[in-house]
């Protein structure tokens, strides 16, 4: 089956709270380097499962904030578009995804999947 | 007039010889009902008929059924669509399985509020919880098999829920879904737990359940001296069997109605994309659903405290009830605890449904 995926075309101060400033290293179950996300590459690509338990969320604009962010329907997490949780019961952020973008500006995506409900991440795929 | 048997009496005769079918039938309906009928008492027999007609209706729909990812959705469109009554059966099974539910709810009130669980029933009790256990799983498991959206969404919630067990939960979870990520393995082993390994283990421990309660006798009512519960005594036949069947037909004209007015209708079908669906479990774990909303049950812990430790003390304090409450006192206007327990907790599954269906119009 497919993966459900976000692909963000990120703001510098989006790229900045998700990096922090720093590359973004993925590992192999036993730990062994697998890529690097460079920091100032502008795209971001959050794995489609929400951390809480799993659920698809959505992308929602909310008057109310005066902005935009991710809502879980499940359990009701909100998340910033920099995947920070702002509210509701996820116990960590949102996934960040390996990624390759060419020089045509098409982002490809290295499959990876995590354990959801845990804080720290679990890889599973 | 001759007194010569005919051939079918012979055959009777025969078969009672070698069976004992004269004892056999004394002791299923002779058996006395202690203060009399009663109405209170159907839910028993009302369970065993609903089940039956699940099964039934259940074999009838795996005529046509194909568990695959690749044909679970079509050939459950098939049925709704094509086959003959096709729509009418499914959505039985369908209402059916709340009607179990209900049921069930039903019958364990009124053997806790009656006292009915209390020395000498304690084994009756425990085994009625682990039927329990397995009418939710039988919920949990038939409900992926559409292989809709809804269906995919409560799948992959719960078995993440299950996950969460300590020790054996990452084992049970990666069982059922056959794999990291769910798909034809866990479809393939919903099915096979659906429709072989709980209708077995539910025909076992109901079998042995109702053997436990055919010797430990019915409790009767909580109130009267034994004199006077035993000059009302009633048996089996024909009063109690009379109720137990008037409610088997209302109950059974209850689904079929329900089947005509809320005919199942599938969603889309299953992809890891929502859409605009806002994924839900089945209503008798809506409150659940709506329990790990709440803030106290956020991040890794209180997650845990929500979704595990909270339902199961409250399974474990089921299960030590009897042992607990040792009291012989059956009256549940004497029993305050008991009384305001029951409350208490009826009210809270109440309020939290209500409360995850309110929350539905404020999720668009
Ligand atoms: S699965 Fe997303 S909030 Fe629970």
């Amino acid at each position: 089956m497919d993966k459900n995926v976000w692909i963000l075309k990120a703001s510098p101060a989006v790229l900045e709270e998700v990096y922090k400033g720093k590359d973004m290293e993925f590992r192999d179950q036993v730990g062994h380097l697998v890529w690097t996300n460079k920091k100032d590459v502008p795209y971001v690509v959050f794995s489609g499962k929400c951390p809480h338990l799993g659920c698809g969320y959505k992308w929602r604009k909310v008057p109310k904030l005066g902005k935009e962010i991710f809502l879980c329907p499940c359990h009701l997490s909100i998340y910033e578009p920099s995947g920070k949780v702002l509210d509701g019961p996820a116990p960590r952020p949102l996934d960040t995804l390996p990624i390759r973008v060419d020089a045509g500006g098409n982002v490809e995506i290295i499959d990876m999947e995590f354990k959801a409900g845990t804080k720290a991440q679990t890889r599973i795929v | 007039m001759s007194s010569q048997p005919n051939v079918l009496e012979k055959v009777i005769a025969f078969v009672d010889e070698r069976v004992g079918l004269k004892t056999l039938q004394a002791k299923m309906l002779n058996e006395p009902v202690p203060g009399g009928s009663r109405w209170a008492y159907i839910f028993g027999s009302v369970l065993l008929f609903i089940f039956i007609m699940q099964a039934v209706t259940g074999i009838l729909l795996m005529f046509y059924y194909v568990p695959s990812a690749d044909h679970a959705y079509a050939s459950t469109q098939y049925i709704i669509h094509e086959v003959d009554y096709g729509w009418f059966l499914l959505s039985y099974h369908f209402w059916g399985s709340s009607a179990m539910v209900v049921m069930v709810f039903a019958h364990m009130s009124q053997v806790f509020l009656w006292g009915a669980y209390k020395s000498p029933r304690e084994m009756i009790w425990l085994v009625g919880l682990a039927l329990f256990g397995i009418v939710m799983g039988f919920g949990f498991t038939g409900y992926l098999l559409p292989w809709d959206q809804r269906a995919y969404w409560a799948t992959t919630v719960g078995v993440e829920i299950m996950d969460k067990t300590p020790i054996v939960g990452d084992f049970m979870a990666r069982f059922l879904k056959g794999g990291a990520t769910p798909g034809q393995m866990t479809l393939s082993r919903f099915f096979v737990i659906h429709v072989m390994i709980l209708p077995a283990t539910l025909m076992g421990l109901a079998g042995l359940h109702i053997f436990l309660f055919r010797k430990a006798g019915p409790a009767g009512p909580f109130r009267g001296t034994p004199e006077e519960l035993k000059a009302k005594t009633d048996y089996f036949f024909p009063r109690q069997i009379w109720k137990d069947m008037v409610a088997m037909g209302a109950v059974f004209a209850a689904i079929c109605s329900l089947a005509f007015i809320e005919p199942v209708v599938l969603l889309e079908e299953a992809t890891p994309d929502p859409g605009e669906y806002h994924p839900e479990p089945e209503w008798y774990f809506l409150f659940l659903f709506q329990l790990l909303r709440l803030k106290i049950f956020s991040g890794e812990f209180g997650q845990f405290l929500g979704a595990i430790a909270i339902p199961g003390a409250f399974m474990a304090l089921l299960a030590a009830l009897p042992f607990i409450d040792r009291g012989p006192e059956r009256n549940i206007f004497k029993r305050p605890v008991a009384l305001i327990g029951w409350i208490v907790v009826m009210a809270a599954i109440l309020i939290f449904t209500v409360s995850a269906i309110i929350n539905r119009e404020f999720l668009d």
